[in-house]
């Protein structure tokens, strides 16, 4: 290999490498959570603004519990931007695996609870459980959860993850 | 102190301050917890590479004497610093690839295998053999 063409491809190297690290901080992955209505509008009800785990809110639609909710990535380079949503449910005794989605900038997944508090109707169809929990975890960050007894919580973990 | 050690002093010098802040670099924002895993390694292979082809470029250059003068610092020559360095990222590119969530086990064993027992292969073909002794 020739010295220049050696020296050429060094600078090109170390330049892409700053280029994609710059690019992912810049546009930082961005998730929402909504909740629907009962005017069957949605309301954001957690973001990624939400640094500390503890800083939850409570989904409530015209004093009932909220039964339909949806995230929503959006910003994120392509291959940055993978968010995971998690719902974990248990039955009687049973603890059965979490259910798991991955979106990217764009995706958007909703979910539902056919009967707040009690039972959970998750996307593959599973029914007769309970939603104890559901996180969504960024890269790289600690998976955490929120549970509240009497109502579904929402809550982001992204404490260790956004600026 | 004589022109040559001088020389590769402040050569030395000049290493070892590129070398502080491209680990600055690496720990201030290649391994930020917000920074996409994808990213990370990108970012560790291309700085890999970089840092081998510039040991490529100073091998024919006048830096590529040693550093020191000395039988036992012969070795320490900036390409061999660099070639150094891009291992060290490379295997750091390697732990990464290891620890990635979003690949299957056998996804990573797989390709890691490849990678690895291919540039086992790519070097031992691309190596000149060594003159057979004359009978």
């Amino acid at each position: 290999m020739k010295p220049r063409s050696a020296l050429l491809a060094a600078i090109a190297c170390g330049a892409l490498a700053l280029l994609l690290v710059a690019l992912d901080l810049a546009f930082n992955v961005e998730a929402r959570l909504e909740a629907q209505q009962a005017d069957g509008s949605w309301a954001t009800v957690a973001t990624t603004a939400y640094h500390d785990p503890r800083d939850s809110t409570i989904v409530q639609a015209s004093g009932r519990c909220a039964q339909q909710f949806r995230l929503i990535v959006h910003n994120g380079m392509p291959w940055a931007s993978r968010v995971r949503l998690q719902i974990n449910g248990f039955g009687a005794g049973i603890v059965l695996p979490p259910q798991t989605w991955t979106l990217a900038a764009g995706g958007e997944q909703s979910f539902s609870f056919a009967q707040p508090n009690v039972t959970a109707t998750l996307a593959n169809g599973t029914q007769g459980q309970r939603a104890e929990s559901f996180v969504v975890q960024f890269p790289g960050s600690d998976i955490g959860s929120l549970y509240s007894p009497g109502c579904l919580e929402a809550a982001f973990v992204p404490a260790k993850v956004m600026p | 102190m004589n022109e040559r050690t001088l020389q590769g002093a402040l050569t030395f010098l000049g290493f070892a301050i590129s070398i502080m802040a491209v680990f600055y670099f690496a720990t201030t924002y290649v391994f930020r917890p917000d920074l996409s895993e994808w990213t990370r390694l990108a970012a560790l292979i291309l700085l890999g590479l970089c840092f081998a082809f510039l040991g490529v470029y100073l091998r024919d250059t006048t830096l590529r004497h040693p550093f020191f003068a000395g039988p036992r610092l012969l070795w320490l020559r900036p390409p061999v610093v660099l070639y150094l360095l891009a291992l060290f990222a490379g295997i750091t590119a390697e732990a990464v690839f290891l620890g990635m969530d979003d690949v299957d086990r056998a996804v990573k064993i797989l390709v890691s295998l490849l990678v690895g027992i291919g540039l086992i292969v790519v070097v031992a073909n691309r190596a000149k053999r060594p003159a057979a002794p004359a009978a």
